[in-house]
């Protein structure tokens, strides 16, 4: 089991995951890159205030990012089926 | 200026570019430069060689040239006629540089063209509920406490916690093996 550095500010007031879409992209190019062929995972987060006010969160991630995310998800999950 | 103390200050001067342009040094300025690495130059010999080896540098990183392509430019770089063209030294401090930066430039630009926060950190743990105050015993089991770490490049973090019981951690398991699927797919089609 990590060691869980939690701080203060958020772990008092929980938020519930209403819904969670994905989309994969590949970055081709930009004004300051002219070839970047960069795949990314993109999140877009449904949550659910403890008020009931929905909000969104969008984030980005590499492969690499993505899969460590998801490795962390199962083994968040392997706990729970123990515990 | 000896050759060893020009190309030592050539350099330092495509350094600290890198350092302005690419890793947000915001401490590193162009006078800076210029008074650490060539005090005795006139400052509008300093602002031509300044701009010109900005130039180069950045269109070495919009190409993201490969050995072959960088070798090519700076050669044709050295025939330009004038005060444009560029020396075989400059030339091979130029190709230097780019073998040891590319990389980490690479790794900026690209942080630079994601708009959206990235997840910068992670960390968890999973509760058992016991029941809560109302002696309701439905409420038992366990319960994951996801804390996200947001940031976009260069700003504060901003950080999301996440409650999730058995059933909603099963749900976004799923969407992950979507992911992970879909890039599979992809990487074979390639």
């Amino acid at each position: 089991v990590r060691p869980i550095l939690f701080k203060e500010r958020a772990r008092d007031m929980p938020e519930q995951l209403v819904d969670m879409q994905w989309k994969l992209g590949m970055a081709v190019s930009s004004d300051t890159c002219r070839s970047l062929n960069s795949p990314y995972v993109s999140l877009l987060l449904k949550i659910a205030e403890p008020s009931g006010q929905i909000s969104q969160k969008a984030l980005e991630m590499t492969i690499p990012q993505f899969q460590n995310f998801h490795k962390q998800f199962k083994e968040m999950a392997a706990i729970m089926e123990t515990v | 200026m000896s050759d060893v103390e020009a190309t030592k200050s050539l350099n330092g001067l495509l350094n600290g570019l890198a350092q302005m342009v690419y890793y947000n040094k915001s401490e590193i300025t162009e006078d800076l430069l210029k008074n650490e690495l060539y005090p005795e130059m006139g400052p509008e010999e300093f602002k031509a060689l300044y701009e010109k080896m900005k130039g180069l540098v950045k269109s070495i990183a919009t190409a993201d040239m490969d050995h072959a392509q960088l070798e090519a430019f700076l050669t044709a770089q050295t025939k330009r006629q004038g005060g444009s063209g560029l020396s075989a030294e400059q030339a091979a401090a130029l190709s230097r540089f780019w073998k040891s930066q590319r990389v980490r430039v690479r790794e900026s630009l690209l942080a630079q063209c994601r708009w959206e926060p990235a997840l910068r950190g992670l960390s968890w743990r999973v509760d058992l509920q016991t029941g809560d105050s109302s002696g309701n015993a439905d409420h038992r089991g366990p319960v994951a406490l996801m804390e996200l770490e947001l940031g976009r490049s260069g700003q504060d973090s901003e950080f999301v916690c996440l409650e999730f019981d058995e059933t909603k951690v099963n749900q976004v398991l799923k969407k992950m093996a979507d992911i992970q699927e879909s890039m599979d797919r992809i990487v074979h089609s390639t």
